[in-house]
């Protein structure tokens, strides 16, 4: 399933102030299998783009295609659904519910309507890939931040989607740890045939992805990996 | 999806697992008093119909209030109204065969079980026409001669005295001060009465001689503690009593064969005496009903009031809730859960914490009354019994059950309206 940017600008207005535009991409599209780094310097709009590229945003203007399909377009509810089905995310605070980690992991299987036994079952097999089989029962006060995340990682990719979104995922671990979690993306995203969005400040992952892009002044700007 | 939703508000209360028990606690306390008072409304009722049918369609007693001369002389409640000479009733029912008189003279007690002065009639007081005897001996035998004392059940617990006990009575018809005990009369325990599930199962039986006597022999007839009429000016009170000399607190009439028509003329007839006053007991216990329904409306208006603070403090609470859980929110919005999916989830959410505060309510509700009942059985002996009563209870149990998911409506509008990236990403 490709992914396609068309004309897509993205506008913040804000009471007193001017509006003001954080994204003109007038096109950009990324095929299943690639892995993307996506750079830019903090408030250039990284997080934007993954936001319109869920559907959790949706554009000023342009549209967001995945499989040929403008999320923009679609009712609220059936953007949620086509979301829950073909976007996976991990947040840079991770996000984990209160709830254990087999349960976080479960939760988007639920809104897709999934029963409890095949939630189950893909829930223990997602924490397992990320190495977690151990922890299902701990709720994430009682992991690591490696754990935690670890955790979102295998609630994005429970839904098996098409397209992967992370946003800083080695910011609060080390070197090591860090590219562990990355190898393990790549290594999920490539069995699965997933386009993985990388938002990222961080220089070592620059030679790790197939494309480079940098977003400054709201353009994308692909460059080629050394 | 139904199910996850559900699953989803349990596990949403069990993580604030204090508040979400606290607020159905709220709930359960309004439940449980509007449950007191309906369930306990009924078991005094069918309580004292039950204790009061055996006790005659007419009770006969000094000139006063109806309703005290009733509840004094069939639930041994309250204090007599006054005394009247025994002769004063014979006038109208003694010679007649279709009437059965049973005198009752109170003035008496023993460890505060009332002294009921009697004669053998009483024993032969029966529900109704084809039932049994109510009074039925354990042991022993019924008194054949003055202060011979048959006890009944509660009595004999009460007391500790068996057959063959001695004992000396006390002035009054409840318990009082040592001074007050007559040490010139003995009285023996002939027999223990069967429980009957009536007051009179906390009273002691004897001849009317034997209260007569007692006082008599300690001088102390002109200081009965209640104010009897001037007997000798009665027109229909004759100078010499016909039946024997002494006074009573009240008299059931046991008629049989007796047209309804006639009973009512009798009544009036007795009425008309300004001395003498005929009572129907379940006319007087229908007012005393109205009265007990006037102070249960009383108490359904609080519990009324209960309910609306718990519903408000059901709205309060989940409304906190939602806004302590916007990010929460998000986040399920961002894996893939629709507005309405959360929406649902609040709802959820009330209608459980309601449910658990209705069935707790209920069955606190039912305990509670239990235990009153006994209380009130235990002092007055008066079959206070607590039932579940369909046709009142579920309609009230249904109310609260629609105003919870109400009261969870303005906080899930506001889950509902949470913007997703908004609260994802603020800080």
């Amino acid at each position: 399933m490709t992914l396609r940017l068309r004309d897509l600008r993205h506008i913040y207005r804000e009471p007193g102030l001017p509006p003001r535009e954080v994204l003109n991409i007038p096109a950009w599209s990324a095929e299943p299998g690639e892995t993307i780094l996506l750079r830019g310097k903090s408030g250039s709009g990284k997080t934007t783009l993954l936001n319109l590229i869920s559907g959790l945003l949706t554009p000023t203007e342009g549209a967001v295609e995945i499989a040929g399909v403008d999320m923009a377009r679609l009712p609220e509810a059936k953007r949620d659904r086509f979301r829950a089905r073909h976007v996976g995310y991990v947040f840079q605070l991770h996000h984990l519910l209160p709830l254990t980690a087999l349960e976080n992991v479960e939760m988007p299987l639920a809104f897709l309507g999934e029963n409890a036994r095949e939630r189950r079952a893909k829930a223990l097999q997602a924490l397992e890939a990320v190495g977690l089989s151990e922890w299902v029962r701990n709720k994430p006060a009682q992991l690591s931040t490696g754990q935690r995340l670890r955790v979102a990682i295998a609630r994005a990719l429970v839904i098996a989607p098409p397209v992967l979104l992370a946003d800083e995922p080695t910011a609060a671990l080390d070197g090591e740890m860090g590219m562990q979690v990355v190898e393990l993306l790549e290594r999920v995203c490539a069995q699965q045939r997933a386009i993985l969005i990388v938002a990222s400040h961080d220089p070592a992952l620059i030679n790790r992805f197939q494309r480079v892009v940098n977003l400054e002044a709201g353009q994308l700007q692909e460059r080629v990996p050394a | 999806m139904f199910r996850y939703v559900m699953s989803l508000a349990l596990k949403n209360m069990r993580s604030r697992t204090v508040q979400s028990a606290l607020t159905a606690v709220i709930v359960a306390l309004a439940v449980a008093l509007m449950v007191v008072v309906i369930v306990l409304n009924d078991g005094v009722q069918q309580g004292v119909i039950e204790a009061s049918e055996a006790f005659g369609v007419l009770v006969l007693g000094p000139k006063g209030s109806a309703q005290q001369l009733v509840v004094s002389t069939i639930l041994l409640q309250d204090v007599p109204v006054g005394l009247v000479d025994q002769s004063a009733y014979a006038r109208y029912v003694q010679d007649d065969p279709r009437f059965v008189v049973v005198p009752i003279a109170m003035s008496d007690n023993i460890g505060g079980a009332p002294i009921i002065g009697t004669d053998a009639n009483f024993f032969k007081l029966r529900r109704s026409t084809n039932a049994p005897p109510l009074f039925a001996l354990a042991g022993g035998r019924t008194f054949t001669a003055d202060f011979e004392a048959v006890l009944g059940a509660e009595a004999a617990n009460a007391t500790g005295l068996t057959i063959g006990a001695q004992f000396h009575s006390a002035h009054g018809i409840g318990a009082g001060l040592a001074s007050d005990v007559h040490t010139t009369v003995t009285y023996t325990v002939v027999g223990v009465l069967r429980r009957t599930g009536t007051p009179y199962d906390r009273a002691v039986f004897a001849t009317t001689n034997s209260i007569w006597q007692t006082h008599e022999m300690s001088n102390e007839l002109t200081a009965l503690r209640f104010q009897a009429p001037d007997l000798k000016a009665a027109p229909d009170n004759p100078a010499q009593p016909v039946i024997a000399r002494g006074k009573l607190t009240a008299a059931f009439v046991l008629p049989y064969g007796v047209p309804l028509g006639d009973l009512y003329r009798l009544s009036q007839q007795i009425n008309n005496s300004p001395y003498v006053q005929a009572a129907f007991p379940g006319a007087q216990l229908g007012a005393l009903f109205n009265l007990l329904n006037q102070g249960g409306l009383v108490l359904n208006g609080v519990a009324w009031l209960a309910l609306i603070m718990a519903g408000l403090t059901i709205l309060l609470s989940l409304y906190g809730t939602t806004l302590a859980r916007r990010q929460g929110i998000a986040i399920m919005r961002s894996l893939g859960a629709s507005r309405r999916v959360i929406f649902a989830t609040v709802v959820c959410e009330a209608v459980l914490l309601t449910a658990f505060g209705v069935v707790l309510g209920a069955t606190l509700g039912h305990v509670v009354a239990a235990g009153i009942a006994g209380a009130i059985t235990g002092s007055s002996a008066i079959p206070v019994t607590v039932r579940f009563i369909a046709s009142a209870e579920l309609p009230m149990l249904l109310i609260p059950l629609l105003l919870g998911p109400l009261a969870g409506l303005i906080p899930a509008a506001l889950a509902y309206r949470v913007d997703a990236v908004e609260h994802l990403f603020a800080t």
